[in-house]
Protein backbone atom coordinates (compact mmCIF):
# COMPACT_ATOMS: atom_id res chain seq x y z
CA UNK A 1 0.00 0.00 0.00
CA UNK A 2 1.64 3.33 -1.28
CA UNK A 3 1.14 6.45 1.38
CA UNK A 4 -0.97 8.04 -1.00
CA UNK A 5 -3.59 5.52 -0.53
CA UNK A 6 -3.09 6.72 3.28
CA UNK A 7 -4.35 9.86 2.34
CA UNK A 8 -8.04 8.28 1.22
CA UNK A 9 -8.22 6.40 3.88
CA UNK A 10 -7.75 9.03 6.52
CA UNK A 11 -10.26 10.98 5.05
CA UNK A 12 -12.90 8.27 5.22
CA UNK A 13 -11.94 7.57 8.50
CA UNK A 14 -14.75 8.91 11.00
CA UNK A 15 -14.35 5.26 12.47
CA UNK A 16 -15.43 5.69 16.72
CA UNK A 17 -17.35 8.97 17.28
CA UNK A 18 -15.46 11.60 19.15
CA UNK A 19 -16.10 11.76 23.34
CA UNK A 20 -18.38 14.60 24.16
CA UNK A 21 -16.77 18.12 24.30
CA UNK A 22 -16.14 19.14 27.37
CA UNK A 23 -14.37 22.66 28.42
CA UNK A 24 -13.46 21.30 31.58
CA UNK A 25 -10.09 20.79 32.77
CA UNK A 26 -9.01 17.00 33.20
CA UNK A 27 -8.26 16.20 36.91
CA UNK A 28 -5.09 14.12 35.16
CA UNK A 29 -1.63 15.56 35.12
CA UNK A 30 -0.91 15.63 30.67
CA UNK A 31 1.27 18.48 30.38
CA UNK A 32 5.07 18.55 31.67
CA UNK A 33 4.88 21.83 32.93
CA UNK A 34 1.90 21.59 35.12
CA UNK A 35 3.49 18.11 36.27
CA UNK A 36 6.81 20.14 36.95
CA UNK A 37 4.46 22.82 38.95
CA UNK A 38 2.61 19.59 40.94
CA UNK A 39 5.64 18.32 41.90
CA UNK A 40 7.19 22.11 43.37
CA UNK A 41 4.70 22.71 44.91
CA UNK A 42 4.44 19.60 46.73
CA UNK A 43 8.52 20.08 47.57
CA UNK A 44 7.83 23.34 48.66
CA UNK A 45 5.34 22.61 51.17
CA UNK A 46 7.56 19.42 52.43
CA UNK A 47 10.12 22.02 53.17
CA UNK A 48 8.30 24.69 54.78
CA UNK A 49 7.29 21.95 57.03
CA UNK A 50 10.45 19.78 57.84
CA UNK A 51 13.33 22.65 57.17
CA UNK A 52 12.58 24.52 59.82
CA UNK A 53 12.25 21.56 62.28
CA UNK A 54 15.35 20.35 61.13
CA UNK A 55 17.61 23.31 61.62
CA UNK A 56 15.91 24.69 64.50
CA UNK A 57 15.90 21.07 66.63
CA UNK A 58 19.49 21.08 67.17
CA UNK A 59 20.59 24.46 67.91
CA UNK A 60 17.13 24.96 69.88
CA UNK A 61 18.13 22.56 72.51
CA UNK A 62 21.06 24.39 73.25
CA UNK A 63 21.13 26.73 76.47
CA UNK A 64 22.71 29.26 75.38
CA UNK A 65 20.38 31.96 74.00
CA UNK A 66 22.45 33.33 71.80
CA UNK A 67 22.72 30.43 69.86
CA UNK A 68 18.62 29.88 69.68
CA UNK A 69 18.68 33.55 68.19
CA UNK A 70 20.52 33.27 65.63
CA UNK A 71 19.17 29.80 64.52
CA UNK A 72 15.69 31.20 64.60
CA UNK A 73 17.22 34.23 62.30
CA UNK A 74 18.46 31.15 59.79
CA UNK A 75 15.13 29.63 59.97
CA UNK A 76 13.61 32.72 58.99
CA UNK A 77 15.87 33.32 56.22
CA UNK A 78 15.45 29.82 55.33
CA UNK A 79 11.79 30.31 54.91
CA UNK A 80 12.16 33.39 53.31
CA UNK A 81 14.78 31.98 50.65
CA UNK A 82 11.84 28.61 49.81
CA UNK A 83 8.91 31.87 49.35
CA UNK A 84 11.12 33.98 47.49
CA UNK A 85 12.17 30.93 44.67
CA UNK A 86 8.95 29.74 44.88
CA UNK A 87 7.05 32.95 43.96
CA UNK A 88 9.85 33.08 41.04
CA UNK A 89 8.83 30.11 39.30
CA UNK A 90 5.15 30.81 40.13
CA UNK A 91 5.48 34.21 38.01
CA UNK A 92 7.25 32.18 35.78
CA UNK A 93 4.79 29.53 35.20
CA UNK A 94 2.01 32.46 34.58
CA UNK A 95 3.92 33.88 31.62
CA UNK A 96 2.97 30.33 29.76
CA UNK A 97 0.20 32.11 28.88
CA UNK A 98 0.77 32.58 25.85
CA UNK A 99 -0.55 32.99 21.94
CA UNK A 100 0.01 30.18 19.57
CA UNK A 101 2.62 31.26 17.25
CA UNK A 102 4.07 27.99 15.51
CA UNK A 103 5.23 24.88 16.86
CA UNK A 104 9.06 25.18 16.99
CA UNK A 105 8.30 28.71 18.55
CA UNK A 106 5.75 26.90 20.92
CA UNK A 107 8.33 24.15 22.32
CA UNK A 108 11.27 26.74 22.17
CA UNK A 109 9.63 28.87 25.10
CA UNK A 110 8.61 25.66 26.88
CA UNK A 111 11.77 24.21 26.54
CA UNK A 112 13.25 27.87 27.61
CA UNK A 113 10.69 28.42 30.74
CA UNK A 114 11.43 24.65 31.54
CA UNK A 115 15.24 25.28 31.59
CA UNK A 116 15.06 28.24 33.59
CA UNK A 117 12.69 26.96 35.94
CA UNK A 118 15.46 24.26 36.57
CA UNK A 119 18.01 26.86 36.67
CA UNK A 120 16.43 29.08 39.51
CA UNK A 121 15.58 25.56 41.42
CA UNK A 122 19.20 24.87 41.74
CA UNK A 123 20.33 28.17 42.44
CA UNK A 124 18.00 27.36 45.52
CA UNK A 125 19.76 24.79 46.85
CA UNK A 126 23.41 26.24 45.85
CA UNK A 127 21.89 29.27 47.70
CA UNK A 128 21.57 27.09 51.16
CA UNK A 129 25.99 26.52 50.73
CA UNK A 130 26.44 29.66 52.74
CA UNK A 131 23.81 28.71 55.07
CA UNK A 132 25.13 25.66 55.88
CA UNK A 133 28.71 27.37 56.96
CA UNK A 134 26.70 29.49 59.03
CA UNK A 135 24.72 26.31 60.77
CA UNK A 136 27.92 24.46 60.85
CA UNK A 137 29.87 27.73 62.68
CA UNK A 138 26.70 27.68 65.20
CA UNK A 139 26.72 24.04 65.97
CA UNK A 140 30.43 24.51 67.58
CA UNK A 141 28.96 28.00 68.63
CA UNK A 142 31.90 29.65 66.50
CA UNK A 143 34.76 27.77 68.39
CA UNK A 144 37.22 26.74 66.39
CA UNK A 145 40.20 26.00 68.90
CA UNK A 146 38.52 23.57 70.89
CA UNK A 147 39.08 20.06 70.26
CA UNK A 148 37.57 18.22 67.07
CA UNK A 149 35.62 21.26 66.59
CA UNK A 150 37.04 21.80 63.69
CA UNK A 151 36.33 18.07 62.11
CA UNK A 152 32.61 18.41 63.93
CA UNK A 153 32.39 21.60 61.55
CA UNK A 154 34.03 20.08 58.85
CA UNK A 155 31.86 17.13 58.81
CA UNK A 156 28.46 19.27 59.55
CA UNK A 157 29.47 21.22 56.35
CA UNK A 158 30.29 18.09 53.74
CA UNK A 159 27.33 16.80 54.81
CA UNK A 160 24.87 19.89 53.40
CA UNK A 161 27.09 19.81 50.50
CA UNK A 162 26.85 16.10 49.76
CA UNK A 163 22.89 16.31 50.35
CA UNK A 164 23.13 19.22 47.98
CA UNK A 165 24.98 16.88 45.22
CA UNK A 166 22.69 14.35 46.04
CA UNK A 167 19.58 16.93 45.54
CA UNK A 168 21.05 18.25 42.54
CA UNK A 169 21.90 15.05 40.66
CA UNK A 170 19.23 12.92 41.10
CA UNK A 171 16.32 14.48 43.15
CA UNK A 172 16.24 17.41 40.10
CA UNK A 173 16.14 14.81 37.78
CA UNK A 174 13.43 12.45 38.61
CA UNK A 175 11.03 15.49 39.18
CA UNK A 176 11.67 18.02 36.68
CA UNK A 177 14.55 17.10 34.67
CA UNK A 178 13.12 13.68 32.77
CA UNK A 179 10.35 15.71 31.53
CA UNK A 180 12.90 19.04 30.70
CA UNK A 181 15.31 16.30 28.57
CA UNK A 182 12.24 15.19 26.46
CA UNK A 183 11.19 18.21 25.15
CA UNK A 184 14.80 19.33 24.73
CA UNK A 185 14.98 16.23 22.71
CA UNK A 186 11.70 17.71 20.44
CA UNK A 187 13.00 20.82 20.29
CA UNK A 188 16.74 19.28 18.79
CA UNK A 189 14.63 17.19 16.44
CA UNK A 190 12.60 20.06 14.79
CA UNK A 191 15.59 21.98 14.31
CA UNK A 192 17.62 19.35 12.87
CA UNK A 193 20.11 19.43 15.79
CA UNK A 194 22.29 16.40 16.57
CA UNK A 195 22.14 15.44 20.15
CA UNK A 196 24.23 13.02 22.06
CA UNK A 197 22.60 9.62 21.10
CA UNK A 198 20.01 8.60 23.19
CA UNK A 199 20.93 6.47 25.94
CA UNK A 200 19.81 3.53 26.24
CA UNK A 201 16.93 3.79 29.10
CA UNK A 202 17.78 1.12 31.72
CA UNK A 203 15.14 -0.45 33.62
CA UNK A 204 12.65 1.87 35.16
CA UNK A 205 13.56 3.43 38.42
CA UNK A 206 12.23 2.69 41.45
CA UNK A 207 11.04 6.16 41.82
CA UNK A 208 9.20 6.41 38.65
CA UNK A 209 7.51 2.41 39.65
CA UNK A 210 6.17 3.92 42.21
CA UNK A 211 5.18 7.30 40.67
CA UNK A 212 3.28 4.87 38.24
CA UNK A 213 1.72 2.88 40.88
CA UNK A 214 0.59 5.78 42.74
CA UNK A 215 -1.34 7.87 40.18
CA UNK A 216 -2.76 4.81 38.21
CA UNK A 217 -4.16 4.57 41.89
CA UNK A 218 -4.74 8.26 42.74
CA UNK A 219 -3.96 10.34 40.09
CA UNK A 220 -2.94 13.83 40.88
CA UNK A 221 -2.77 13.03 44.55
CA UNK A 222 -0.62 9.91 43.96
CA UNK A 223 2.15 12.18 42.54
CA UNK A 224 2.36 14.15 45.40
CA UNK A 225 2.19 10.91 47.84
CA UNK A 226 4.90 9.49 46.03
CA UNK A 227 6.78 12.71 46.20
CA UNK A 228 5.95 12.67 49.98
CA UNK A 229 7.07 9.11 50.70
CA UNK A 230 10.06 9.71 48.40
CA UNK A 231 11.28 12.69 50.33
CA UNK A 232 10.56 11.25 54.02
CA UNK A 233 12.83 8.15 52.59
CA UNK A 234 15.18 10.13 51.41
CA UNK A 235 16.06 11.70 54.14
CA UNK A 236 15.94 8.85 56.63
CA UNK A 237 18.18 6.73 54.57
CA UNK A 238 20.93 9.40 54.01
CA UNK A 239 20.65 10.44 57.87
CA UNK A 240 21.23 6.49 58.76
CA UNK A 241 23.78 6.11 56.02
CA UNK A 242 25.64 9.14 57.38
CA UNK A 243 25.27 7.68 60.96
CA UNK A 244 26.91 4.36 59.69
CA UNK A 245 29.99 6.00 58.01
CA UNK A 246 30.60 8.41 61.24
CA UNK A 247 30.10 5.83 63.71
CA UNK A 248 32.44 3.45 61.56
CA UNK A 249 35.20 6.21 61.38
CA UNK A 250 34.93 7.00 64.19
CA UNK A 251 35.25 3.25 65.61
CA UNK A 252 38.42 2.84 62.89
CA UNK A 253 39.87 6.02 64.56
CA UNK A 254 39.28 4.92 68.15
CA UNK A 255 40.92 1.65 66.97
CA UNK A 256 44.15 2.89 65.42
CA UNK A 257 44.50 5.80 68.33
CA UNK A 258 44.13 8.73 65.94
CA UNK A 259 40.60 9.34 67.76
CA UNK A 260 40.06 10.02 71.24
CA UNK A 261 36.95 9.19 72.21
CA UNK A 262 36.93 10.74 75.84
CA UNK A 263 38.00 14.20 74.26
CA UNK A 264 35.14 13.61 71.51
CA UNK A 265 32.34 12.89 73.74
CA UNK A 266 33.42 15.88 75.44
CA UNK A 267 33.09 17.92 72.56
CA UNK A 268 29.82 16.76 71.62
CA UNK A 269 28.64 17.28 75.25
CA UNK A 270 29.64 21.25 74.33
CA UNK A 271 27.26 21.57 71.55
CA UNK A 272 24.61 20.74 73.47
CA UNK B 1 -26.44 37.53 23.48
CA UNK B 2 -22.54 37.14 22.27
CA UNK B 3 -21.25 33.94 24.53
CA UNK B 4 -17.36 32.75 23.33
CA UNK B 5 -18.87 29.83 25.13
CA UNK B 6 -21.09 29.36 22.64
CA UNK B 7 -19.14 30.60 19.37
CA UNK B 8 -16.08 28.38 20.18
CA UNK B 9 -18.01 25.04 20.87
CA UNK B 10 -20.17 25.71 17.52
CA UNK B 11 -16.22 25.99 15.81
CA UNK B 12 -15.49 22.87 17.14
CA UNK B 13 -18.02 21.01 15.96
CA UNK B 14 -16.68 20.72 12.55
CA UNK B 15 -13.37 20.09 13.30
CA UNK B 16 -14.11 17.36 16.28
CA UNK B 17 -13.28 14.90 13.71
CA UNK B 18 -10.13 15.77 12.72
CA UNK B 19 -9.07 16.10 16.36
CA UNK B 20 -10.01 12.86 17.36
CA UNK B 21 -7.54 11.55 14.45
CA UNK B 22 -5.09 13.49 15.65
CA UNK B 23 -5.13 11.89 18.99
CA UNK B 24 -5.46 8.25 17.16
CA UNK B 25 -2.17 9.36 16.19
CA UNK B 26 -0.73 10.00 18.78
CA UNK B 27 -2.10 7.40 21.27
CA UNK B 28 -2.25 3.70 20.69
CA UNK B 29 -5.20 3.02 23.70
CA UNK B 30 -8.71 4.51 23.42
CA UNK B 31 -8.33 6.00 27.05
CA UNK B 32 -5.24 7.52 26.54
CA UNK B 33 -7.19 8.99 23.50
CA UNK B 34 -9.65 9.88 25.02
CA UNK B 35 -7.56 12.15 27.20
CA UNK B 36 -5.39 13.52 24.56
CA UNK B 37 -8.13 14.75 22.84
CA UNK B 38 -10.21 16.11 25.81
CA UNK B 39 -6.78 17.93 26.65
CA UNK B 40 -6.33 19.32 22.98
CA UNK B 41 -10.27 20.72 23.41
CA UNK B 42 -9.54 22.26 26.64
CA UNK B 43 -6.53 23.62 26.21
CA UNK B 44 -7.83 25.34 23.12
CA UNK B 45 -10.51 26.62 24.81
CA UNK B 46 -7.84 28.14 27.14
CA UNK B 47 -6.19 30.09 24.48
CA UNK B 48 -9.34 31.01 22.20
CA UNK B 49 -9.49 34.39 23.82
CA UNK B 50 -5.74 34.95 22.57
CA UNK B 51 -6.33 33.39 19.09
CA UNK B 52 -6.53 36.74 16.76
CA UNK B 53 -8.62 35.53 14.24
CA UNK B 54 -5.45 36.90 11.88
CA UNK B 55 -5.53 33.11 11.07
CA UNK B 56 -8.19 30.72 9.87
CA UNK B 57 -9.70 29.20 12.90
CA UNK B 58 -9.07 25.42 11.58
CA UNK B 59 -5.09 26.47 11.02
CA UNK B 60 -5.04 27.46 14.21
CA UNK B 61 -6.62 24.85 15.94
CA UNK B 62 -4.78 21.71 14.58
CA UNK B 63 -1.76 23.82 15.54
CA UNK B 64 -2.84 24.12 18.89
CA UNK B 65 -3.67 20.51 18.69
CA UNK B 66 -0.51 18.81 17.73
CA UNK B 67 1.35 21.14 19.83
CA UNK B 68 -0.67 19.64 23.20
CA UNK B 69 -0.43 16.00 21.57
CA UNK B 70 3.33 16.53 20.91
CA UNK B 71 4.23 17.02 24.53
CA UNK B 72 0.75 14.85 26.13
CA UNK B 73 1.72 12.80 29.48
CA UNK B 74 0.34 9.67 28.64
CA UNK B 75 -2.36 8.58 31.43
CA UNK B 76 -0.59 5.19 32.03
CA UNK B 77 1.84 7.68 33.03
CA UNK B 78 4.79 6.46 31.17
CA UNK B 79 7.66 8.41 32.05
CA UNK B 80 8.19 9.80 28.77
CA UNK B 81 5.54 11.41 25.91
CA UNK B 82 8.24 10.01 23.56
CA UNK B 83 7.41 6.64 22.36
CA UNK B 84 10.43 4.96 20.50
CA UNK B 85 10.58 1.87 19.76
CA UNK B 86 7.81 0.37 20.84
CA UNK B 87 7.20 -3.46 20.45
CA UNK B 88 5.50 -4.03 17.56
CA UNK B 89 4.47 -7.94 18.59
CA UNK B 90 3.06 -5.93 21.89
CA UNK B 91 1.04 -3.66 19.39
CA UNK B 92 -0.37 -6.66 17.49
CA UNK B 93 -1.54 -8.39 20.31
CA UNK B 94 -3.29 -5.70 21.63
CA UNK B 95 -5.15 -5.94 17.97
CA UNK B 96 -8.49 -7.77 17.50
CA UNK B 97 -9.37 -9.67 14.27
CA UNK B 98 -10.38 -7.77 11.40
CA UNK B 99 -12.25 -9.08 8.43
CA UNK B 100 -12.82 -5.93 6.24
CA UNK B 101 -9.81 -4.90 4.07
CA UNK B 102 -10.60 -1.29 4.54
CA UNK B 103 -10.82 -1.51 8.36
CA UNK B 104 -7.53 -3.80 8.72
CA UNK B 105 -5.38 -1.03 6.62
CA UNK B 106 -6.71 1.70 8.98
CA UNK B 107 -5.24 -0.39 11.52
CA UNK B 108 -2.29 -0.56 9.81
CA UNK B 109 -2.06 3.12 9.35
CA UNK B 110 -2.51 4.45 12.84
CA UNK B 111 -0.26 1.30 14.09
CA UNK B 112 2.48 2.43 11.75
CA UNK B 113 1.82 6.18 12.70
CA UNK B 114 2.04 5.12 16.25
CA UNK B 115 5.93 4.24 15.59
CA UNK B 116 6.94 7.42 14.70
CA UNK B 117 8.48 10.33 16.86
CA UNK B 118 5.89 13.20 17.47
CA UNK B 119 7.59 15.40 15.35
CA UNK B 120 7.30 13.01 12.62
CA UNK B 121 3.88 12.56 13.61
CA UNK B 122 2.94 15.93 13.26
CA UNK B 123 4.39 15.73 9.24
CA UNK B 124 2.35 12.90 8.31
CA UNK B 125 -0.75 14.52 9.69
CA UNK B 126 0.23 17.40 7.32
CA UNK B 127 0.81 15.22 4.65
CA UNK B 128 -2.59 13.36 5.36
CA UNK B 129 -4.27 17.08 5.48
CA UNK B 130 -2.60 17.78 1.87
CA UNK B 131 -1.01 20.99 3.26
CA UNK B 132 1.77 22.48 0.96
CA UNK B 133 5.54 22.51 2.13
CA UNK B 134 4.60 26.44 2.49
CA UNK B 135 2.03 25.41 4.83
CA UNK B 136 4.06 23.44 6.58
CA UNK B 137 6.89 25.61 7.20
CA UNK B 138 4.58 28.28 8.49
CA UNK B 139 3.48 25.75 11.07
CA UNK B 140 6.08 24.05 12.57
CA UNK B 141 8.20 27.35 11.87
CA UNK B 142 11.20 26.00 10.29
CA UNK B 143 12.26 27.11 6.76
CA UNK B 144 10.19 25.38 3.74
CA UNK B 145 13.26 23.13 2.47
CA UNK B 146 14.10 21.86 5.69
CA UNK B 147 9.88 21.20 5.96
CA UNK B 148 9.88 19.65 2.87
CA UNK B 149 13.58 17.42 4.15
CA UNK B 150 11.75 16.31 7.08
CA UNK B 151 8.52 15.37 5.43
CA UNK B 152 10.36 12.92 2.92
CA UNK B 153 12.10 11.66 5.90
CA UNK B 154 9.41 11.15 8.00
CA UNK B 155 7.53 9.16 4.86
CA UNK B 156 10.59 7.36 4.48
CA UNK B 157 10.35 5.97 8.23
CA UNK B 158 6.83 5.50 8.03
CA UNK B 159 7.09 3.61 4.87
CA UNK B 160 9.89 1.05 7.05
CA UNK B 161 7.89 0.83 9.66
CA UNK B 162 4.93 -0.81 7.48
CA UNK B 163 7.29 -3.28 5.57
CA UNK B 164 8.34 -4.31 8.96
CA UNK B 165 4.62 -4.82 10.52
CA UNK B 166 3.58 -6.47 7.15
CA UNK B 167 6.95 -8.76 7.50
CA UNK B 168 5.36 -9.53 11.15
CA UNK B 169 2.25 -10.27 10.09
CA UNK B 170 3.29 -12.78 7.55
Amino acid sequence: MELENFKQLWHTDNGQDPPEVSLEKQREIHSPLQMLKINMETEFWLMIVTLPLLLSSFPFASSDSNIRMISTLVTILTIGFMVYFYSRFLSLYKLLRKNSINTNYDLFILKTQLLISKEIYISYYIAYIPLAFLLSLIKINFHFDMAYNLAIFGISFFITLLLVYFIIKYWIYYMYGRYIEDIVQLVDELNGIEGTPEKKRQKRSWFERSQKFFMNKFGIKGNILNTVIWFVSVYIFIILFLTVVLFTIIFIGAKLDIIHIDTLLNALERLN
Amino acid sequence: MYSPEKEFLEKIEKHKGVIFKISKMYMDNKDDQNDLYQEIIYQAWKSYGDFQKKSDFSTWLYRTALNTAIVFLRSEKKRSFIQKNQNIDGLRAQQEPYNDTDDKNMKLMYEAIHQLSPIDKALIFFFLEDFSGKEIARQLGITEVNARVKLKRAKEKLKEVIEKLRANSN
